[in-house]
């Protein structure tokens, strides 16, 4: 699968009425496997970027497309429908529904998405708390659980549908660093296994030696990360980012 | 779907108080709709049978015909006057007539009404090859003067049985020590239940009763100021005709004559009906204002909940939820509020009628039985449905149009 932005910016009016453009990305092109490190200082436009990819932000100009599909071009139910069934989204508060228990939080995107037969849900579910070691937290509540034990229920829910394209916003923010080792392996080796495109926004440095491609947001533009002075990382076919840098 | 009512209900579990309140006041809108109309049915049921087991004429003084009936037949009320015991004899000398029974109220035991009559009530029948409604289960019936034969409710509520003495008392409600007659009246038998109210009375002899005024014509008994000043006077007559072409007879002769009339206890109780079918609307309108009130409960704490649930809302939209999913599921959750409360005001409703028919049957005697009405049922389920959808349509409105990004990332 292929996911485009082309010509992708947003802006926004501030409360005096002034035009703010916090997103500009003239092309990116990610495709299937890819994983990424996508690193910004707070305000660089992380988070609006992965609404937009999302479907939950209608970016003020350009275009998102996963494969001949443009996420804007369809009716809103569509789109929710796609992201139900082609996103995957780790938060960085987590936003587990308190009322539900960790499995029902899995289980929810699949209700949602509707991909597999609804009695498979829970079996589905109960593996990849499983997998995230939380087999016997599956009946917990949020509340009854550590904050590293709700990122990985998170990132469970987020993988539950198995999306073509995982967004993981801090994931690590909140962990210590053995409990961030975990997480992280987690979450690449499932994406791995699904051939799924993954894009960490992250300011942990730590995390930089796991990804191939590591992008600065900066003032909503992309740019290659260069690890040690001097030295460019190689830019990949399927990334367009250097072409837009000025 | 069954995904989308587990998600409702854990939903409403999380906020017990904010589902269980709305849930009680509709299912107290619907238990008093449920009570008014499951009491007027037993009301009338319980009349129905209470009134008219016999088939007679109520026979009495010029008046309302209607508490004639109530004071004869139900024993509620006050006598309307009375009539001069001769009609009695003119009418027990009538071949048109199978059964007349002398009918002489005015003290009371305890509140239980004294009845003078004779053995002719013993006779009363529900038709003709049925046995007699009131059979003896202890001791025997008066064939003296001052012996009295208890109702089995009065005998059990006034714990007297057949050897014990009493002295009764003015009027047809409970008297003060100073009101009792002088005279002393023994028990001689005790009725078996008949399920009518004559089980909270107290039988004797006609002399009797007219004995105890002689001897107090100056006291104020309703029974004392009968016509010319005689006490040999009676309160009712029931007229048992031979076939309905005498009692249309009689009741024809009685609408033209002047000292009395007859009255066909149906018919009077007919009005009756009218009076608590109107009782009933009244109620029903406070039903309905109290569901009203309910719709707005449920409103507002749906309002609440979903203000306080927004995030979670923006939550799974951004999962993948749509906005007809989560204002299908906000209606849902409205929908069971309200049929929780539909089943919450049917329990309470039908209990509280079996209570107060229960209390009601017991001072008055008459039988108020409850019944499942099913033909309520239709709108006791469609009104808190309609209810629900009313009340949660702006608070899922509200869960349509929430903002996922705002509520996710509101800086």
């Amino acid at each position: 699968m292929i996911l485009r932005l082309d010509g992708v910016s947003h802006t926004y009016r501030t409360p005096t009425g002034d035009a703010r453009t916090v997103l500009q990305i003239d092309e990116w092109t990610l495709a299937s496997g890819d994983h990424v490190l996508l690193r910004g200082v707070s305000g660089s436009g992380k988070t609006t970027l992965f609404n937009i990819i999302a479907g939950l932000l209608r970016p003020t100009q350009g275009v998102v497309a996963c494969d001949q599909t443009v996420l804007y071009n369809l009716p809103e139910a569509q789109r929710d429908r796609f992201r139900a069934r082609m996103i995957g989204y780790v938060f960085q508060n987590h936003y587990l529904l308190p009322q539900l228990t960790a499995l029902e939080n899995v289980v929810m995107p699949m209700a949602f998405a509707r991909k597999d037969a609804p009695k498979t849900w829970s079996d589905t579910a109960l593996s990849l708390l499983d997998r995230l070691g939380l087999r016997e937290f599956a009946a917990y509540r949020p509340s009854q659980l550590s904050t590293g034990q709700r990122l990985r229920v998170a990132v469970a829910r987020a993988l539950a549908v198995r999306p073509p394209v995982l967004l993981a916003d801090e994931p690590t923010a909140a962990l210590d660093p053995e409990s961030a080792v975990v997480v992280m392996d987690l979450l690449q080796r499932l994406c791995r296994e699904n051939d799924a495109i993954l894009i960490v926004a992250s300011h942990d440095p730590a995390l930089s030696d796991r990804f191939g491609h590591v992008v600065n947001l900066r003032a909503g533009k992309l740019s290659n990360e260069h690890a040690q002075a001097g030295q460019a990382l190689p830019v990949q076919a399927v990334f367009s980012v250097e072409s837009q840098i000025q | 779907m069954m995904y989308d009512l587990g998600i409702s209900l854990r939903t409403l579990r999380a906020h017990p108080l904010q589902s269980l309140i709305p849930a009680l006041i509709v299912g107290l809108a619907v238990a008093l709709s449920v009570a008014v109309f499951a009491l007027g049915d037993g009301v009338r049921q319980g009349i129905i049978r209470a009134s008219d087991p016999f088939g007679v004429l109520v026979v009495g003084p010029k008046g309302d015909a209607q508490q004639l009936v109530l004071n004869s037949l139900l024993l509620q009320g006050l006598p309307v006057g009375t009539i001069p015991v001769e009609i009695f004899d003119v009418l027990r000398a009538d071949p048109r007539v199978r059964l007349v029974v002398p009918i002489a109220t005015g003290d009371n035991l305890s509140g239980a009404p004294i009845i003078g009559t004779d053995a002719s009530f013993f006779e009363l029948r529900t038709n003709i090859n049925a046995p007699p409604a009131f059979q003896i289960a202890q001791g025997a019936l008066f064939t003296e003067d001052f012996q009295a034969v208890l109702g089995s409710l009065a005998s059990n509520q006034l714990g007297l049985q057949v050897g014990d003495t009493f002295r009764g008392a003015h009027g047809l409600g409970a008297s003060l020590a100073s009101d009792l007659h002088e005279n002393v009246y023994t028990i001689v038998g005790v009725l078996a239940p008949s399920n009518t109210p004559f089980d909270r009375a107290v039988f004797t002899t006609i002399a009797s009763i007219w004995e105890v005024h002689a001897e107090g014509m100056a006291e104020t008994a309703a029974f004392a100021a009968g016509a010319e000043g005689s006490v040999e006077n009676l309160t009712s007559i029931l007229v048992s005709p031979v076939g309905f072409v005498e009692q249309n007879q009689l009741w024809q002769e009685f609408y033209m004559a002047t000292d009395a009339q007859a009255a066909f206890p149906g018919q009077e109780l007919a009005g009756l009906f009218d009076l608590l079918s109107q009782g009933e609307r009244i109620l029903s309108i406070v039903g309905y204002l109290v569901l009203g009130i309910a719709a707005l409960t449920v409103f507002l704490s749906m309002y609440n909940v979903t203000i306080s649930r927004q995030q979670e809302i923006a939550i799974m939209r951004s999962l993948g939820g749509s906005r007809a999913s989560v204002f299908r599921m906000i209606i849902t959750e409205t929908l069971i509020i309200t049929l929780l409360g539909a089943v919450i005001g049917r329990v309470i409703g039908y209990a509280a009628a079996v209570i107060i028919a229960s209390v009601f049957s017991g001072s008055s005697a008459i039988p108020v039985p409850i019944r499942f009405l099913p033909s309520l049922e239709p709108l006791l389920w469609l009104l808190p449905v309609v209810v629900g959808v009313v009340a949660g349509l702006i608070p899922a409105i509200n869960a349509y149009q929430v903002d996922v990004v705002e509520r996710l990332f509101p800086t």
